[in-house]
């Protein structure tokens, strides 16, 4: 049923268990089928006869594509590349969690994952924005819509440094999420061919992204398939680090003690800690690490996840907010519209989350 | 418009990887996958399907049975059949004997306009089968085809890379053509296409379908055969690099007089 490399990795396995130890989603909440080496036990065990169901592909949605487990593999392999497979199988076999059905149709139909509306601060944000600009910045889903916030902050600060840009009023899906939800497949494909004519025909010649799950989307596979080509693509975060080195952008520090949270898909999927840390600096923020920060950093969910089992989104934030209280803090940094949604949204009295574009907007 | 593309089951593993296997499994150790040049051919056959309503597209391999995997990735990603030349009596097969096998599986198939095969396998990188098939079927044959398209007039235009320098050909009639690896995105199969592939019946074709016994393919019916195979080692050469065209000189008339001292 899989393909053999996903058969080969799903045995690789040599049974050490880090992968067990440093999973966000079994550590948060205890679930042993909720781990990798789960996963991977549970796609032997389909290619030695066990049928491939619903409850097996449950396991398969509980799992944020993090790659905390392929980070300390001592195999070398990743299981997110057989659990996209898995979750492909079983969209095409018909039997993915109806929350999950619901997630792709709301891409697919709506543009969101959230099948909502774009946010009225998001359009008020880019109202006045010109019809072709040097540079695109692509808000992403969230930003759009339930992150608006933290969109309409990127957008204040791109105002503030006097950036030539524009924002895509009907900016298209990336396919970051729809990746996750299915797999590499040739609807993937498809959204993001029109979505890669969508930024061409804006004439930009950098796109600048501001949810890094888009970014590594961009970066990763748009660049396989050579859609962007003469386009350069970076991320708000290292955009805005560089504002504030060139001294486009005057920061004042904000005099703050933070845990900051690093969003995985920029420190984990694409090196990017410094930009961020420098971003950290400019505003003068006594933070403190955790231990596992940059490549090793622990994902706090995903917007996949919270739409499909919201019991794990809030035990994934419940587990963050008590790193951040052992560390004596009580405010705790986010960086990437996701992050911000998802930690805003379940945080507990006592904490107070601050999304670090909106913090900046508010210090320049 | 009927279009058959020869695809090839390719193991991604490292060459040195395979180095222990028997020479004639090339298939142990890595991601099986279908071979890189064959999927851009089939790409470029599934654009032609995307604008000409009635192109009929088969897919054909001839590999272990394990293989229908790719066959059906290829339905998937739109191919219209599938056709899997199987069968032990063909192991060991060098590249003639494996185009007269494919030569007489497509003598079975309806007329074709196009054949289309990969310029070359990543794993033998030979380029024998599509000129070996052309003159097996007595059709045109053109290979390094980068890229072709429907003339509005009828027939086919084509690019084919040549030296330093691109030739835009045209057929008239139904030609084999060995298509290179490109740079354009070649389409993944869609959630639809892998519902649809599931139902659909791959054709197998075996030694006795195309009248050939042990004696006539396979190890026996080849005229060469794979004796070892070795990993080859470049020694990296030194170099310098010169200020001017004078240092550069002098630098040459030394190292000369240093060879012709040692010999």
């Amino acid at each position: 049923m899989f393909s053999n490399d996903s058969a080969r990795q799903a045995d690789a396995c040599r049974f050490c268990w880090m992968c067990r130890h440093i999973c966000p989603v079994s550590g948060s909440t205890g679930n042993e089928a909720w781990t990798p080496r789960a996963r991977g036990l549970m796609v032997s065990m389909i290619e030695r006869g066990t049928e491939y169901d619903g409850e097996i592909a449950e396991a398969m949605y509980h799992c944020t594509l993090c790659d905390a487990c392929a980070n300390d593999c001592v195999t070398g392999y990743k299981p997110s590349d057989f659990i996209r497979e898995a979750r492909m199988l079983a969209v095409v076999n018909d039997f993915a969690p109806k929350a999950i059905v619901r997630e792709i149709d709301n891409i697919l139909t709506k543009g969101n994952i959230f099948g909502a509306e774009p946010a009225e601060k998001f359009l008020a944000a880019i109202k006045a924005l010109p019809e072709k600009a040097e540079t695109l910045l692509f808000v992403g889903q969230s930003g759009r819509t339930v992150a608006a916030d933290t969109a309409a902050a990127a957008i204040s600060l791109l105002k503030k440094a006097k950036v030539n840009f524009t924002v895509l009023k009907d900016e298209p899906a990336s396919g970051a999420y729809l990746a996750d939800l299915m797999g590499l497949t040739g609807d993937v494909q498809n959204v993001a061919v029109m979505t890669a004519e969508a930024i061409r025909a804006s004439g930009a010649k950098k796109l600048c992204v501001l949810n890094p799950a888009d970014a590594v989307m961009f970066r990763d596979n748009y660049g396989k398939w050579n859609l962007l080509d003469g386009i350069e693509v970076v991320t708000f975060t290292s955009l805005v680090a560089g504002l504030i080195a060139s001294g486009e952008l005057n920061v004042r520090e904000a005099g703050l003690k933070a845990s900051l949270h690093e969003p995985v898909k920029l420190t984990r999927g694409l090196d990017e800690e410094k930009p961020l840390n420098d971003i950290i600096s400019a505003l003068g923020i006594n933070y403190v690490r955790l231990f596992l920060h940059g490549k090793m950093s622990r994902c706090v969910g995903t917007v996949m996840m919270d739409g499909y089992d919201t019991a794990v989104s809030q035990a994934m934030v419940k587990t963050r907010l008590d790193d951040a209280h052992r560390l004596g803090c009580s405010t705790v940094l986010t960086a990437s519209p996701d992050d911000s949604y998802i930690m805003k949204k379940y945080s507990s009295d006592g904490f107070k989350v601050i999304d670090i574009f909106e913090l900046l907007d508010s210090n320049c | 418009m009927n279009i058959l593309v020869c695809i090839k089951m390719v193991s991604q593993a490292q060459f040195t990887d395979s180095l222990n296997d028997a020479a004639t499994d090339r298939l142990s150790g890595g991601q099986l996958v279908m071979n890189p040049a064959d999927s851009y051919a089939l790409e470029l056959a599934l654009r032609i399907k995307d604008r000409k309503s009635g192109t009929f597209i088969t897919v054909l391999t001839m590999a272990p049975q394990y293989a229908e995997y790719i066959l059906r990735t290829a339905l998937a990603m739109g191919a219209d059949k599938a056709v899997h030349i199987c069968d032990r009596a063909f192991a060991g097969s060098d590249t003639l004997m494996t185009s007269v096998i494919i030569s007489k599986c497509v003598k079975q198939l309806p007329p074709q306009d196009l054949i289309l095969c990969g310029q070359k396998a990543i794993d033998s990188e030979t380029g024998h089968i599509g000129p070996q098939l052309a003159a097996l079927l007595d059709m045109p044959c053109a290979s390094n085809v980068t890229g072709f398209s429907l003339n509005p007039d009828g027939g086919i235009d084509l690019i084919r890379s040549q030296g330093s320098g691109l030739v835009e050909l045209h057929t008239d009639c139904a030609a084999v053509l060995s298509v290179c690896n490109g740079t354009s995105m070649v389409r993944s199969p869609s959630i639809m296409g892998m519902r649809r592939s599931k139902s659909m019946l791959v054709d197998l074709v075996d030694a006795k379908t195309l009248g050939l016994n042990d004696a006539q393919a396979g190890v026996h019916g080849s005229g060469t055969q794979t004796i070892s195979v070795a990993e080859t080692c470049f020694k990296k050469r030194a170099h310098e690099t010169a200020a001017d065209a004078g240092q550069a000189v002098e630098r040459i008339c030394k190292m000369l007089a240093e060879v012709k001292g040692n010999g």
